[in-house]
């Protein structure tokens, strides 16, 4: 019983960190740490923990920062290109009708265009002797690509999440999530625009590799290298 | 941060740099160069770590700008792009000490928590040094959280970011951004007790360094 109580407790004093404890459960919060010397510790270490972190000092960039990152710059504009205003306008919900009439077009050139398939043989990070296929199924015709990304990965190898990230997705880890087909094979189907784009698979939201037989690679300016995909 | 004024200023920005006027991305970084300076040093580390990777962020939203909507807001979208480039270069970080050909890692060690600065016209300078000792102990503390709690952290305490920003930022329900946030000030209440414990008894023992 007193468990239940302490756990419901601490529970307690985690929200009221977050300013999200009501005033009935303050008082409940308080009564109990009076009597209970362990939720009383807890309470005192969050309490000091809080503090530490907020009074982290603020670091001022030095003052060149932002000239270094000017002179970074790629000299192309980062502007919209005819493919991208075509999209933006697809995806613009002011402009659903005239979204209709373009979509009637595209797929009247969609219907006249061959699918495509490019087949890449790849080599896992992981397991260099295994081979894996990695196939990107191109339907070109729209402003959107769909990109199957197959990645072959050893069966003996716990493995929970593979995802693919690149700048196509802001590299984020959560977006992009293949999955699990058989045979150690992961697999998913997602929207790339055209173009050149870099990416990497990451492996259980940890470990982040390149593709090793992409067909072209880039330095990433960290040491290490991403994959190209050229669409 | 994110008043409805500052949005618009920041897409007319956005609009001006997708013109071609890159003079229009410098007030872009002018104007965030310091939340996302403090989120790459407090994720990396190190000052000259941190700097590599706030110029990184600002380089991949500059190619990506594009690709930014506008029902976001510039700072969210550059926050994730940054958390990003953080965590890959943890990744990379790890994997190099782990094949051990990096001697810049180590130089790391030792550079670390070099450039923090704190006020010194008020107080006497023992103080100084266990404040400055303190705030070294908390950013060991969370280097030392796993990295998917790092970025969660930061945006929390040291930007002071909303937990429905950070949900946004990660792309994670609201529930998992406040269960993560408990999990990690566990985490590190375990760091900061064990490390503090160690600083005094190396007090206690005068084999202190004196820096």
């Amino acid at each position: 019983m007193k468990m239940k109580t302490c756990e419901k407790i601490q529970n307690y004093i985690n929200i009221y960190y977050d300013n999200a404890l009501c005033e009935k459960e303050k008082k409940e919060l308080f009564a109990h740490i009076e009597q209970c010397h362990d939720c009383k510790i807890f309470y005192s270490e969050l309490e000091n923990i809080e503090k530490d972190l907020h009074s982290l000092p603020k670091l001022i960039p030095p003052s060149d920062f932002s000239n270094k990152v000017m002179q970074a710059l790629p000299q192309k504009s980062p502007g919209i290109g005819l493919g991208e205003k075509i999209h933006e306008i697809f995806m613009s919900p002011v402009s659903l009708r005239l979204n209709a009439a373009l979509i009637t077009i595209l797929l009247f050139f969609l219907a006249l265009r061959p699918n495509r398939e490019v087949v890449i043989n790849k080599t896992t990070a992981i397991a260099p002797e295994t081979n894996s296929t990695n196939t990107m199924d191109l339907s070109l015709g729209s402003q959107i690509v769909n990109t199957k990304f197959y990645l072959s990965l050893p069966l003996n190898t716990p493995i929970q999440s593979v995802s693919v990230v690149g700048d196509f997705n802001d590299w984020n880890v959560n977006t992009f999530k293949l999955k699990y087909k058989s045979d150690g094979i992961w697999e998913g189907t997602f929207p790339v625009r055209p173009g050149k784009h870099e990416y990497m698979f990451v492996i259980n939201g940890e470990k982040w590799i390149p593709d090793p037989k992409a067909r072209e690679y880039k330095e990433d300016g960290f040491g290490g290298k991403n994959s190209i995909l050229v669409l | 941060m994110n008043i409805s004024g500052d949005k618009a200023e920041d897409l007319i920005l956005v609009q001006e740099c997708l013109n071609g006027d890159k003079e229009a991305f410098n007030k872009l970084i002018k104007k965030y160069e310091l939340p996302i300076y403090n989120l790459a040093f407090r994720m990396m580390g190190s000052n000259e770590e941190a700097l590599d990777a706030a110029q990184e962020s600002f380089l991949r939203a500059y190619k990506a700008l594009k690709s930014f909507r506008l029902e976001y807001s510039f700072f969210t979208w550059l926050y994730t792009i940054s958390i990003n480039v953080c965590r890959n270069c943890l990744k990379r970080k790890k994997i190099l000490n782990f094949l051990s050909i990096s001697s810049s890692s180590k130089q790391t060690e030792e550079n670390n928590h070099a450039d923090i600065e704190l006020p010194d016209n008020r107080m006497n300078p023992e103080i100084i040094y266990e404040e400055k000792k303190r705030s070294e102990i908390i950013q060991t503390a969370i280097m030392k959280l796993p990295d998917k709690y790092k970025g969660i952290v930061i945006a929390r305490y040291v930007e002071g970011l909303a937990y429905e920003e950070i949900a946004k930022i990660e792309n994670i329900p609201l529930g998992t951004v406040k269960t993560q946030i408990h999990r990690a000030k566990k985490i590190l209440i375990r760091h900061i007790k064990n490390a503090k414990k160690m600083h005094d008894d190396k007090l206690a023992h005068g084999i202190m360094k004196i820096t």
